[in-house]
């Protein structure tokens, strides 16, 4: 079985996107997984170099980071991508041409993320310094039915990470951790040896 | 993603042979069973290789050989350094329609399927199955163990008590079946459903221990043989009952399988010690497997799986890759088929098959490089510490490659024999979805 997917992190600027999404790729990495992470503002710095924020823009930014999530998820590497990806059309073209496509909504009140602003997005709304910011001149189109939301105005950074961790598993694209002593332990071993010894079978 | 809104249920009866079922509808033991089979469609369908549970119900479940899911045994060896484990759900390398199905946004509720321990997590609720070493661990979520635990279910029964307690070992089974049912029911009402796959072990736990009984008109065993299928019936009969409207109004379709058939052991067949016999293996001071000396050159696990001691693979291989592999299991399949109940003259083995020839896939490094298909009525075994090729069974009943079934309804089953891999593409399709692997089974 082919063991890349893409998980797509969508959400408002400082909703946590990024933070998270670094979280389960470390996560995913201990794991055993190969993972690329893909965040939407380090590709603009590469791959979408020259794009601004018009909707055709933000478009071809977020199609560009679903085409190279498909490559790496097509040659088993958990492709992540983190970007605000607004617009709900576009984030469900992708899940259509990914297929394993796990949608991650970043959900957090606009009122927190401006407050936290570490970008200074916010501020420079308000100053009058850039428009088209999604969720105040620009649309956020929520998701209609992410495979995940987290809530982070609610909910502490890890603890996202294992809810998107168990619902990684409940998809079957992760394996389950047994814990050290795996499904059995010695004496549990014994026990079932004995029920399957005792009906012949081994 | 759909949205017809359509359900199925599957209700598994492990070991129940067609043969053995149809005897039990003419003496009117299973009225249930009779009317609700006069109301779709049974097709015989044919089991695997290996045939036990754990390798049938994965071929079933992922719908593939065990060339693709690397499940062939109860028992499982790591070749180098020699080390036998017990494979579990965590070792079946392919997706299952659980999993799938879980994926595509329905709801799945899976009570006792083998293979399902470790319980992966699922959308939905897993009672994982008798691989597991205790109900804690056999559950996911775990906000349903009270409820499991409350409705008396038991992972398995203790099949020790089958000799030395007939009577308890019955009683057993009794309950056993009605906690299943119990939580079945209950979990139908409370849950959200689009697949629910509700799986009875105790049938082939029954037929172990009393299927010879019966037919022996051993009493008072026939007769508790009986009533006990006649419990069985009363339980189809309610859970029947319980899906009824969906049923008739064409939204729920009810599948019926059993994974082999049955038929009564007349000998045990020692294969390891055949191989010992015959200079093909030999063991040091442990008398185990492990213990395996340099000039065995094939060895065998329970049930009928031989492997060749092959260099660069085994711990003290001995057999050259090429030419020496292939004249051995030449020699071996040859000389097999030859093998004879010294009481009777008959011969035990079937046929013997190459692994290529049955299996293919990822993982076949994991397979026999022989698989013996056994006359049934001969069990193959492979106790090390075996005194002859053949002895009195110690357990009385054992599965058949053939006989297994399938029941549909309402709708139609192909006009074929059935495989099990054969199945999981109907359930996907009826659910109005396309699996995203290629089955080895037909599509239909």
């Amino acid at each position: 079985m082919n063991e890349g997917f893409t998980i797509w992190f969508t959400g408002l600027t400082g909703a946590g996107k990024t933070t998270i999404a670094r979280l389960v790729a470390e996560e995913l990495r201990r794991r055993g997984k190969k993972v690329e992470l893909l965040d939407g503002d380090e590709v603009r710095k590469h791959l979408s170099d020259g794009l601004g924020f018009t909707r055709e823009d933000r478009d071809k930014n977020v199609l560009r980071i679903g085409y190279v999530c498909k490559l790496l998820s097509r040659n088993g590497v958990v492709a992540i991508g983190a970007a605000v990806s607004p617009y709900r059309e576009t984030r469900e073209r992708l899940r259509a041409e990914l297929g394993d496509f796990v949608e991650v909504y970043v959900k957090c009140p606009l009122s927190v993320c401006r407050q936290r602003d570490h970008k200074g997005i916010y501020r420079a709304f308000e100053e009058g310094k850039i428009s088209r910011v999604s969720g105040l001149d620009d649309p956020y189109e929520e998701p209609e039915s992410p495979d995940v939301v987290l809530d982070t105005a609610k909910t502490t950074p890890q603890e996202c990470v294992s809810e998107v961790m168990r619902a990684l598993e409940e998809l079957g694209y992760v394996r389950p951790e047994m814990g050290e002593e795996g499904p059995y332990n010695e004496t549990e071993k014994a026990l079932v040896e004995k029920r399957l010894s005792d009906l012949g079978y081994i | 993603m759909r949205g017809d809104g359509k359900r199925i249920f599957v209700l598994g009866l492990d070991g129940l042979g067609l043969t053995l079922m149809e005897k039990l509808l003419a003496r009117k033991v299973m009225r249930s069973l009779e009317g609700l089979l006069s109301l779709g469609t049974l097709r015989e369908m044919r089991s695997v290789l290996p045939t036990v549970s754990s390798v049938a119900w994965a071929s079933y479940a992922t719908g593939v050989n065990p060339g693709k899911h690397g499940i062939f045994g109860f028992l499982e060896r790591i070749p180098d350094p020699f080390q036998l484990y017990i494979p579990n759900g965590s070792h079946l390398r392919h997706e299952t329609i659980f999993q799938f199905l879980g994926r595509e946004g329905l709801r799945v509720a899976t009570i006792g399927v083998p293979m399902t321990y470790p319980p992966r997590p699922v959308n939905g609720i897993v009672v994982g199955c008798f691989l597991s070493p205790s109900l804690e661990k056999a559950v996911y979520p775990r906000r349903i163990l009270p409820l499991v635990r409350k409705m008396g279910y038991m992972v398995d029964v203790q099949a020790s008590k089958a000799m030395e307690d007939p009577e308890g070992f019955l009683a057993q089974l009794s309950d056993s079946l009605d906690a299943r049912f119990r939580l079945c029911l209950h979990l139908l009402e409370a849950e959200d459903w689009d697949f629910f796959q509700l799986h009875v072990m105790e049938t082939d736990r029954i037929n172990h221990f009393f299927l010879a009984k019966w037919e022996d008109k051993e009493e008072p065993w026939a007769e508790m043989f009986i009533q006990w299928y006649r419990r069985l019936d009363s339980w189809i009969e309610v859970l029947v009952r319980k899906l009824i409207h969906g049923l008739e109004n064409g939204t729920t379709e009810l599948f019926i399988l059993s994974d082999h058939g049955f038929c009564r052991v007349f000998g045990e067949v020692e294969l390891n010690f055949w191989l010992r016999k015959n200079g093909y293996l030999r063991l040091g001071g442990g008398s185990n497997l492990a213990s395996m000396e340099r000039g065995t050159r094939a060895y065998s696990i329970t049930p009928g799986r031989i492997y060749l001691n092959l260099k660069g693979r085994e711990t003290m291989g001995s057999v050259e890759e090429g030419k020496e592999y292939e004249e051995l299991r030449s020699e071996l399949s040859e000389r097999l088929l030859s093998v004879e109940d010294p009481r009777t003259g008959q011969a035990v083995v079937r046929r013997v098959y190459r692994k290529e020839e049955i299996y293919s896939g990822a993982f076949m490094d994991l397979a026999p490089d022989l698989i013996v298909e056994p006359v049934p009525g001969f069990d193959m075994k492979a106790r090390t510490e075996a005194q002859s090729v053949v002895h009195e069974p110690m357990v009385t009943g054992m599965h058949t490659l053939d006989d297994a079934f399938l029941f549909l309804m309402p709708g139609e089953l192909p006009q074929m024999k059935l495989e099990l891999t054969d199945v999981i593409s109907g359930i996907a399709r009826r659910l109005g979805l396309e699996l995203r692997w290629k089955p080895d089974g037909r599509n239909w």
